[in-house]
């Protein structure tokens, strides 16, 4: 194993080389993050909605908005934004060392719009489809509609936009999904397969289905639920040297764990959290105390906030309490897209050696920006948890 | 490839298929040709340009685990089949809770469906207005793909990562494939994978219907699934599901547990091309099996059987049996190919796990499974395919291909133990 300079760094490093994101705030990493140093929270989830906003000269294939959903067309915008942001291109890269993971939300009955004249015509005063009917029905329909809804488009896509042939993945796992993506990418790294991976994840739940599923159990009180997508390019270290390019930070650890109590159920005491944190710490060979800030998903839900409250105050304590800081109050719940637009945050604050006071918990320590290493969780509804750790360069 | 790789053996396998409801009896339908293919029983599809499919019979839920969970009602049709081939496998590799696995150590990475495109039909205003209800909301909480994942991470007390994959077809070979590197790389020691899936329902197969994907030889569908045959025209829709338990072969060995084969090599690619249709010149599918080849550490001649995708559809075969004549060399390697969907359909998200659990089988009792409905090969397809009734075989390793929509490839190798 060769080692560069820094006798910390190695070649075989993974480390994250640029960001891309889109957000009702708008395109790119640093409107987001600015958006932390101004007033203008958002309320509800219309808030967080990416309208009025023009994709095709962000995409490399202008014609694939048409062939795509409106959540595709989001996450395919993050990911050429990042490719840009890394200085990466179909051009430069290796095609059969270079991957994409993804983080995708499932496919919704929305996504079936154009049956919606089929179905109109075969359903009784009732709303009761006529399967016959339909079935002469639906002919009429686009061809693609199948496609349209299939949860691997931005996969396809931007594989087809990098020339990426080698290793990939799609992940449906709701809020861990883009941590998902990142321990697929860092396995394929790890294991020799790649030298780059495009990582990230997309969302965009605001849908009558969705909302009305969650309105009706109870769980739309919390952080709103926002669209849109943020993907990350990791990368060997020995990779990034060779090309020039400059890391953002070293991705440490990254682990997945579940209160495996079944769907939709949380142990908002969580122990496995707890131990997730711990054990992948353990795992990275990094104390506790050393954390300089942890992120949380801040969904706004008691259970999961609760969870991860309790597994912080178990870890940290005193002196050695970490700041504690939450993307909720400017991106909102960012679903499948959470968890890595946060190291462009991290960026930020270990840049301006502080941390928004819009991003702040109360219940964090104050920041000391000398600890270069942060945490970032995410939690679900489902019981599921996430634990990255970055060490910022 | 680095080589610090621990081995990933087999402990226990289930299966839900319309050639069998476990997984022995779906082996044996696939040995006998038997064909559970016949007009669409889920709905009414009559006016369907395809109006049939491969479909499950006499299943019988297995409600271990369900009495009085509330959890129970959150299983559809797909999830019903995966719990019962999750428990069947469970059961086979002695895993049921029985105190003996870390939690922390033991996970659950699925290839299911799409999601709630497949919310009851029956209730066509879903599409058009109304989200409301207790019925709605049960519906749509069935049908988010995490919703099986969730259910069997809950049946073993799997506290590990919860991994749910969609990659269309390809889904669970993928799944396979990342639990293998899961353990591979030493972060777990138990990994609960497979596929479960249905896709008969109108709009899912009006889909495929405008695509052209399905074939309708609606005059004879016990014929109509045929791979590499020179009458194919489409493939036929499936159902069901397979799970596999993975283990670390030391973890095995120390609890004692029955290994049934090892999972020795794992390809994974991109065509970059176009989301239906494969490279012309199979790119993707190539590098796919030659990476599997490489990670297994053996060459293409060692391999005696491959199980295709092979879903009987034009383009697929043509290029699938391209690709797998550039990998292996028809005259030098004694390699024989055959796809399993003419007697199970093509079970979509489950299809990677249905079909490399029958290329263990078949290293097992080494047996090449027949080339059920191949009546005359398509010369375009220059491939050894494997005899039409079942005839022995003597090789270490067999090898099974995923293709998806989307343009994910897999190929997986297992080895005999």
């Amino acid at each position: 194993m060769s080692t560069t300079t820094n006798t910390n760094q190695k070649s075989d490093d993974i480390v994250v080389t640029g960001v891309g994101m889109l957000t009702a705030t708008g395109l790119g990493a640093e409107a987001n993050v600015q958006s932390f140093d101004q007033d203008n929270a958002k309320k509800t989830s219309e808030d967080y909605k990416v309208v009025g906003f023009n994709p095709a000269p962000h995409l490399t294939d202008r014609k694939v908005v048409k062939a795509v959903s409106h959540r595709d067309v989001l996450g395919l915008v993050a990911m050429e934004d990042c490719l840009k942001n890394s200085g990466i291109s179909a051009q430069t890269i290796n095609p059969d060392r270079t991957g994409l993971y993804v983080g995708a939300p499932p496919s919704s009955c929305v996504d079936l719009e154009n049956y919606s004249e089929a179905v109109t015509a075969s359903v009784d005063a009732y709303g009761v489809l006529n399967e016959k009917a339909f079935g002469e029905n639906f002919r009429s329909a686009s061809p693609t509609t199948l496609l349209t809804s299939l949860p691997n488009n931005v996969l396809c896509y931007g594989a087809k936009t990098l020339d990426a042939r080698g290793p990939n993945s799609n992940y449906t796992t709701m809020e861990t999904s883009s941590h998902m993506a990142v321990m697929g990418a860092t396995r394929a790294l790890r294991l020799g397969r790649l030298d780059c991976a495009v990582v990230g994840g997309y969302t965009a739940h605001s849908n009558k289905e969705f909302i009305s599923s969650m309105k009706q159990r109870g769980l739309y009180d919390g952080t709103p639920i926002a669209e849109g997508a943020a993907f990350a390019t990791l990368e060997t270290r020995a990779n990034a040297t060779k090309r020039g390019a400059k890391p953002i930070c070293k991705v440490v650890a990254c682990a997945a764990a579940t209160d495996a109590m079944g769907p939709y159920k949380t142990n908002s005491q969580s122990p496995v959290l707890t131990d997730l944190i711990k054990q992948t710490l353990a795992n990275a060979k990094i104390q506790a105390s050393d954390i300089g800030i942890v992120m949380t998903s801040g969904s706004g839900l008691a259970s999961v906030d609760n969870a991860e409250q309790t597994a912080i105050d178990t870890i940290w304590s005193g002196t050695n309490k970490p700041a504690i800081a939450s993307t909720a109050s400017r991106w909102g719940n960012m679903m499948e897209a959470g968890g890595l637009a946060e190291i462009a945050f991290l960026s930020s604050c270990y840049a301006k050696k502080a941390v928004p006071s819009t991003s702040k918990t109360k219940t964090g320590g104050e920041f000391n920006s000398g600890k270069r290493t942060a945490v970032v969780l995410r939690s679900s509804t489902w019981g599921e948890y996430s634990c990255m750790i970055v060490e910022m360069e | 490839m680095k080589t610090n790789k621990k081995r990933v053996v087999i402990t226990g396998m289930g299966a839900v298929t319309p050639a069998g409801n476990t997984m022995n009896d779906t082996w044996n339908g696939i040995i006998e040709g038997k064909k559970n293919v016949g007009p669409v029983e889920i709905f009414d599809a009559e006016k369907f340009p395809t109006n049939f499919a491969y479909q499950v019979k006499d299943f019988k839920m297995n409600t271990m685990g369900l009495e009085g969970n509330p959890n129970s009602q959150l299983l559809n049709r797909a999830g019903r089949f995966g719990w019962n081939a999750a428990i069947e496998a469970a059961t086979q590799a002695n895993i049921l809770k029985n105190g003996k696995l870390n939690p922390l150590k033991t996970a659950v990475c699925l290839g299911v469906g799409v999601g709630s495109t497949s919310l009851p039909w029956q209730h066509g205003s879903y599409l058009t207005e109304k989200f409301e209800g207790d019925e709605f909301t049960l519906n749509h909480r069935k049908n988010f793909p995490s919703t099986l994942t969730a259910m069997v991470a809950n049946l073993l007390g799997a506290k590990g990562a919860s991994s749910t994959i969609h990659t269309a077809c390809a889904s669970s070979g993928q799944a396979l494939g990342e639990a293998y590197e899961m353990i591979a790389t030493g972060e777990y020691d138990v990994v609960m994978t497979g596929g479960a899936d249905c896709m008969i329902n109108p709009f899912q197969m009006a889909g495929f219907c405008l695509l052209g994907a399905l074939s309708t030889r609606v005059s004879d569908p016990s014929q109509a699934s045929r791979p590499f045959d020179v009458d194919r025209d489409g493939f036929v829709l499936g159902e069901g599901a397979c799970m596999l338990v993975f283990e670390e072969y030391e973890h095995a060995k120390a609890r004692g547990a029955t290994i049934l084969g090892e999972i020795c090599g794992y390809g994974v690619t991109e065509s970059a091309y176009r989301i239906t249709d494969l490279h012309p010149e199979g790119r993707g599918v190539i590098e796919s099996m030659q990476m599997a080849l490489d990670d297994a550490g053996i060459k293409a001649h060692e391999v005696g059987y491959i199980n295709a995708h092979g879903t009987s559809t034009n383009l697929n075969d043509k290029v699938e049996s391209l690709a797998i004549s550039k990998v292996f060399n028809r005259t030098s390697c004694p390699t024989k190919v055959s796809s399993t969907k003419s007697t199970t359909g093509h079970l979509i998200s489950a299809a990677g796990a249905i079909e490399f659990a029958v290329a263990m089988m078949a290293l097992k009792h080494q047996v090449y499974p027949p080339s059920t409905n191949l009546k005359s090969q398509d010369p375009a397809c220059e491939i050894n395919v494997t005899p039409t009734t079942p005839t022995p075989m003597t090789s270490s390793y067999a090898l099974s291909n995923s293709v998806g929509f989307g343009g994910s490839n897999t190929s997986l190798i297992a080895r005999r133990v």
